[in-house]
């Protein structure tokens, strides 16, 4: 079970002008100027990004499609390197780092839109597979994947194979997937883009307890304002720049959705 | 959850896939089995027969191939005198085709000789001389000939009786007509020849190698073989040898590109899932691993029915009538280690590429991948 921590004072709900200064965690990410190319640089997906993100934020990120919110996701969780400009680390450049593999396995938890489940493993090996770097013994993989599964509420499907579980119960396993390597910086792309909104609902509250608990860095790619709102900081994406960047409190109200 | 684990439900999930190529490499692999089991019976088959001859060295000419050329049997009395020499035997041996069976070994012996004392009469008798006009045949070469004492035997142009039946010990004499040398001389035609000396050693205080040494100077012309090794020295079988080798090579390479379109086609269908793999942290080295022994599991279990199936044509082959009573394929473990051996090979062979490749997917666009 994962264990209920205390929520952070900055992160009291009632707490008036939280923004202002609260005490600043250190920068995960800095990121200065980063381009990204596609096809010989005839798609610009992202033309210049500048950004900081700081431990154990939970930052939004919405835009229109084509934005170069996935991309930017790939670049931050190093499946993808830029064409220019640099992304650090904790203050080290990433694109100096010896092995990005080891960076994914130690660091970075992924959960996607769609889901990305491997279709011949069952729910508990799904989720034992990140555990592979870390050096436990299968038994050691094995029990921990029990407790995630238990934890994310899916401790009757261990044995399911994914094409027999539903949309909500896959990204279920998706997010246990994400947290078995304990990573300090959780990546969702869209995780409830292909959920019925009591399903969205669900999902982003296990993932919203899950950041709150570990105080883990959450990035998450949204379309749905009502799910940015959950977030501490929301940055905006338009033709591959960031036009906005601003605490989600101060979002433009929206009629979109009912979400929390 | 383990690897290897991993490993086989990825090759179960392409069932029909999986079988078809285990079935090209295991083919494969069962011809380097038969024509390996039948190379090294035919070695076993001949160092068994002299050593049921107890024969130790053997003299022939220097040049010639399969069939031995012939020499004068004077040199037998030059062998006899060398020093370590126990006893020295002339054989004058022909391949002839004799009534139904189109091959059949014919065995010329000096009268007198050790080669006759090993023959164990099994039906009938040997002859009374080196003079009478008959010939005594091994076991299965009686069966093959379907004679028995006192029918008559078409040899050439002349009719013999079966004087006797005999077991010789060993596949190759049982698989022999016998006659005495003079007999065999004057029905092809080589009066006063003959193509192989057997020689015994003294027990004690010869050194085969020395006295071969000793004989090749007595005997111009010819070269002399430790029994064990006359066949494997045979430039005639080692051609045979090279064309096994050549036509097993061509059945594994085959086999090769099969395992190594397969694993390219498993590979290139799962960009996405190896995507996946790489964004949720496994090092490109565990992609690595985890493709070869794909393959490699693959090609061992090819490697196990490729055996299977070479015994198989091995056992139809020991049946076949023009393989009775010349070799007795040769089934060992070493044969066994060998082809799995040769599997594990190839399996590491055809997966590189595919697992090199894999290493350089770039997860975030493969992820992408619908
Ligand atoms: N591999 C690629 N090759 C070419 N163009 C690409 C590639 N990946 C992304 N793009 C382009 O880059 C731009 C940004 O793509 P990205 O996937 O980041 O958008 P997004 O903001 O995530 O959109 P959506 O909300 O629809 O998911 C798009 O115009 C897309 O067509
Ligand atoms: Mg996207």
């Amino acid at each position: 079970m994962l264990p209920k921590l205390a929520v952070p004072a900055n992160r009291l709900p009632l707490m008036p002008d939280a923004p202002a200064d609260p005490p600043r965690s250190e920068v995960v990410f800095s990121l200065q100027d980063v381009r990204r190319e596609f096809d010989d640089g005839h798609v610009l997906a992202l033309r210049g990004v500048n950004l900081e993100i700081r431990a154990g934020e939970f930052v939004a990120i919405i835009g229109g499609s084509g934005s170069g919110k996935s991309t930017l996701l790939s670049l931050l969780g190093a499946l993808d390197t830029p064409s220019s400009g640099s992304i650090r680390f904790q203050g080290k450049e990433m694109s100096e780092m010896p092995d990005l593999g080891e960076f994914r396995a130690r660091h970075v938890g992924f959960v996607f839109q769609s889901f990305l489940l491997l279709p011949t493993l069952t729910a508990l090996e799904n989720v034992q597979v990140p555990m592979f770097e870390l050096g436990w013994s299968r038994a050691e993989r094995q029990r921990r994947a029990g407790e995630l599964l238990q934890a994310v509420g899916m401790e009757h499907r261990l044995d399911h194979m994914p094409d027999k579980l539903s949309g909500g119960e896959r990204q279920r396993v998706a997010i246990a997937r994400s947290l078995a390597n304990e990573p300090d910086i959780l990546l969702a792309d869209e995780p409830t883009g292909n959920l019925d909104s009591q399903n969205s609902v669900q999902i982003m509250d296990l993932l919203c307890r899950v950041q709150r608990e570990k105080n883990t860095t959450m990035i998450l790619v949204t379309h749905d304002p009502s799910i940015a709102r959950l977030a501490d900081r929301v940055i905006t994406m338009k033709d591959g720049q960031v036009i906005a960047d601003q605490p989600a409190d101060r979002m433009a109200p929206s009629s979109a959705g009912s979400i929390s | 959850m383990t690897l290897f684990q991993l490993t086989l439900k990825n090759l179960r999930r392409r069932r029909t896939r999986t079988l078809l190529t285990i079935m090209g490499i295991g083919l494969g692999i069962g011809a380097v089995v038969a024509l390996l089991g039948l190379a090294w019976g035919l070695e076993d088959s001949w160092s068994d027969a002299y050593k049921a001859r107890k024969t130790d060295l053997v003299v022939r000419r220097s040049a010639g191939g399969l069939i031995a050329q012939p020499f004068s049997e004077e040199i037998t009395t030059r062998v006899r005198k060398v020093p370590g020499v126990a006893a020295a035997a002339g054989l004058l041996t022909e391949v002839l085709s004799i009534e139904k069976v189109p091959m059949m070994v014919v065995s010329g012996r000096e009268w007198g000789s050790f080669l006759w004392d090993t023959l164990k009469v099994v039906e009938g008798r040997l002859p009374k001389d080196a003079s009478e006009r008959g010939v005594v045949l091994g076991t299965l070469a009686a069966e093959m000939l379907e004679k028995k004492p006192g029918d008559k035997l078409g040899l050439e142009i002349d009719e013999f009786e079966v004087l006797g039946i005999v077991d010789g010990g060993a596949v190759v004499e049982n698989g022999s007509v016998i006659v005495a040398l003079p007999i065999l001389q004057e029905m092809v035609l080589k009066e006063g020849d003959i193509n192989f000396v057997n020689v015994r050693l003294n027990d004690h205080d010869a050194d085969p190698h020395t006295v071969a040494k000793l004989i090749e100077k007595q005997a111009p012309g010819c070269r002399v073989d430790i029994a064990s090794e006359v066949l494997s020295q045979n430039d005639g079988v080692k051609t045979f040898q090279a064309m096994n080798w050549g036509t097993s090579i061509i059945a594994i390479l085959v086999g090769a590109f099969g395992v190594m379109n397969t694993m390219f086609m498993s590979v290139f269908e799962r960009t996405r899932e190896i995507g996946i793999l790489l964004a949720l942290g496994w090092k490109r080295s565990r992609i690595l691993r985890m493709i070869l022994l794909e393959s490699v599991s693959l090609c061992l279990a090819a490697g196990i029915v490729g055996v299977l199936a070479g015994l198989v044509m091995l056992k139809i082959l020991e049946f076949m009538p023009w393989m009775q009573g010349r070799i007795e394929p040769a089934v060992s473990w070493q044969l066994i280690s060998l082809a799995l051996g040769l599997a594990v090979a190839v399996g590491l062979g055809s997966g590189l590429y595919p697992a090199l490749h894999c290493t350089r997917i770039n997860p975030s666009l493969a992820i992408r991948q619908l």
